[in-house]
């Protein structure tokens, strides 16, 4: 405890016991002062009635009657000054506990308003750090987002490459274990390959065209270990031709495959010029350089370079039909 | 009621025809519906308290007395001062001597012979009748001597047989040590040589029925005047003349006080009344005393004067005097009362600041 708050004890103390030493304001004591003042103006106004006269002076004196009533005016101004002073003692105590009473109100108002100041000072911080924080928020939320963003590209693209790679060498599989043997061998090239442009291998190559190459390599792999074809030196005529004798049915599903309108197939010399071949009705080298002179087709091919091109125009009618996203 | 002042006795005085002024004192307590809960008096005091005390309520009871003094009737007095009352109580106990010694009848017929032919004898005859007929007091000596009169008066108006569940009254009587006595012991008291007995108090509504009229007339009885009344064996005479330097007779508050009533209003029926309210400690009183003089034509006069207009100016006097009186205490009190429910309130408001635990909630800020 401090000096000053011993100090301020103490003269709690002093003052306390200065009120309780104050006798208690009696209703007795209100009315006396009150009501006495009345009885000594009915008293004072007789003796102002009885003294003008010398004979009721004199009787008054005789028989005691004026000093008697004086008594009670003085016994009444004695006691209604003793109520007052009574009643005064009782209202300057009534008023320093008002004024303590006061003096403590306004030092827990100013504590209450340094509370406040404080309080005030700590929302702000506080509103700042709420501000900072929801600014980071937004900032992680964002970063969040772009990351998982990111990483569901990154899984769709893993699922995507997943998916053309296992398509990939299921179309190889089928294709070696002579799941297309009833085609010609070219043709049946070109059936692995629009397969595979249909399915995810042509979806992830039109955004990761990393596996062409490979599958460019397997196309001449399998043409030369399986089927015997060279990979070099293949006459566009030669195997062109095979597709004459294919069975009608063989025919009927590469012109579906390949019909479309005329300004698309300009931009598709190869295929164009297969669904010439198709329609040709007899098997004629003739007819098939007539064929080759018309069109923009090299006349030999390796197998790597043919598989390219087939790919490539597959694509391009895909995209045409709006099947694809490159 | 009023909160100050819950439970009061009412002490009317005695002073004959100036008893009209407490019934302005009763009308402003009525007003106010502050009801008395006990009744002391002396004399025509004792009178209005009885019709007060034994009414169905308060406000009914002050209904009827005032009925009662606006239908006295008496005769127009000519001369009405000092000299002609004194006159007439001389004539009245000349004529009360020649009831007890009727070889004195030959003086009062002397007296009506000059009284036919000297204007002034005539008054001071006058006088003496109106003296010796109270106009109040005849109407219960009348009823003394007409059954149905009296029957009416006690059963309706007084209540005076049921008494055992009017509000108590207690009326003052001076025990009388014979005529003569009770005039030389008064007239002491009055010199300030030597101040009377007590007189007794007697409470109404304890005494036996057949002798509550009596202790009423008793209380009432100026010796000399009216003939001594006998209650339980002992001769009374007016109250007032007990105690007489102090009034304490004619002003009856000890029987109130020593019943224990500690809160009583009572009014003094004389200019400068010597009832000394400091005799009693312990009880709180407010005394309705008059602003302006009620002796306006002197003492004796106005115990005397029953004329109409003075009674309805006594009874705006009173009316007005109680309200002030009364209502300048009360209103001190109320105000002291209020002060003490706001320091109350202060404190106790001032204790929920200190334990509503604001200064450990401040803390948790820092």
């Amino acid at each position: 405890m401090s000096i000053h708050e011993r100090e301020y004890n103490a003269e709690e103390q002093e003052i306390r016991r200065l009120v309780q030493s104050i006798p208690i304001l009696q209703d007795k004591m209100i009315v006396d002062l009150v009501n006495g003042i009345q009885v000594t103006q009915d008293h004072i106004r007789v003796s102002q009635d009885r003294i003008t006269g010398l004979g009721s002076r004199i009787v008054d004196a005789v028989t005691g009657k004026s000093a008697l009533r004086q008594q009670r005016i003085d016994q009444n101004l004695n006691e209604g000054l003793r109520s007052t002073m009574i009643w005064l003692e009782n209202l300057q105590a009534s008023q320093i506990q008002t004024d303590r009473a006061l003096a403590y109100v306004t030092e827990k108002l100013s504590e209450t308003r340094q509370g406040i100041m404080k309080l005030v000072d700590k929302h702000v911080a506080l509103k700042n750090e709420v501000r900072q924080l929801t600014e980071q928020m937004h900032g992680l939320e964002e970063q969040f987002t772009q990351q998982s963003e990111q990483i569901r590209n990154q899984l769709t693209s893993i699922d995507m490459r997943q998916s053309a790679l296992i398509q990939m060498n299921q179309e190889f599989d089928k294709w070696a274990g002579g799941g297309y043997a009833s085609f010609s061998p070219l043709l049946q090239m070109f059936l692995v390959l629009e397969a595979l442009s249909w399915g995810p291998f042509g979806v992830y190559d039109a955004v990761n065209p990393e596996f062409r190459e490979q599958l460019n390599y397997k196309c001449a792999v399998l043409l030369k270990d399986v089927r015997g074809i060279p990979m070099r030196n293949l006459p566009t005529d030669k195997w062109m031709l095979s597709l004459v004798k294919e069975r009608a049915a063989h025919k009927e599903m590469l012109r579906f495959l390949l019909q479309d309108d005329a300004e698309l197939l300009a931009s598709l010399p190869l295929q164009s010029t297969m669904l010439k071949v198709v329609d040709l009705e007899e098997h004629s080298a003739e007819s098939m350089r007539s064929i080759l002179t018309q069109v923009n087709v090299p006349l030999v091919f390796e197998s790597k370079r043919l598989s390219q091109r087939l790919l490539m125009e597959s694509r391009i009618r895909l995209h045409r039909r709006g099947l694809h996203a490159s | 009621m009023h909160l100050d002042f819950p439970v009061f006795g009412l002490v009317f005085s005695g002073g004959g025809a100036r008893g009209a002024y407490e019934i302005g004192v009763a009308q402003y307590l009525a007003s106010q519906n502050w009801v008395p809960s006990a009744y002391a008096g002396a004399s025509i005091g004792a009178l209005n308290a009885v019709f007060l005390a034994g009414a169905p309520s308060f406000q009914e009871g002050v209904h009827r007395l005032e009925e009662v003094w606006r239908t006295l009737k008496i005769q127009d007095i000519v001369k009405m001062n000092h000299q002609m009352v004194v006159l007439g109580l001389v004539h009245a106990a000349v004529k009360r001597g020649i009831v007890l010694h009727p070889g004195l009848a030959v003086y009062d017929e002397a007296f009506n012979l000059l009284a036919s032919k000297i204007k002034v004898m005539k008054d001071v005859k006058n006088i003496s009748q109106l003296i010796t007929e109270h106009p109040l007091l005849s109407k219960l000596q009348q009823g003394l001597l007409d059954n149905q009169f009296l029957r009416r008066l006690l059963e309706e108006q007084l209540g005076i047989h049921d008494m055992e569940n009017a509000s108590p009254i207690w009326v003052s009587a001076y025990p009388s040590k014979g005529m003569t006595r009770d005039i030389v012991d008064y007239l002491l008291a009055g010199s300030g040589i030597r101040d009377t007995n007590e007189s007794h108090y007697l409470q109404l509504n304890e005494i036996r029925k057949e002798e509550r009229l009596s202790a009423i007339l008793a209380s009432a009885a100026i010796p000399g005047v009216y003939s001594r009344q006998t209650v339980n064996g002992q001769p009374y005479v007016d109250g007032g003349v007990g105690g007489a330097v102090h009034s304490r007779g004619n002003t009856p508050l000890t029987p109130l006080v020593l019943a224990g009533y500690t809160h009583c209003v009572v009014v003094n029926l004389s200019d400068g009344s010597m009832f000394n309210r400091h005799e009693f400690k312990n009880t709180t009183i407010i005394e309705v005393r008059p602003e302006q003089t009620l002796h306006r034509n002197g003492l004796l006069p106005s115990l005397f004067d029953f004329r109409p207009e003075r009674i309805q100016s006594l009874i705006s006097q009173g009316y007005a005097d109680a309200k002030r009186c009364i209502g300048e205490s009360l209103t001190a009190l109320s105000l002291v009362r209020g002060g003490r429910a706001a320091a109350q309130l202060k404190e106790d408001r001032l204790l929920e600041l200190k334990n509503d635990g604001f200064d450990d909630a401040m803390k948790l800020l820092d």
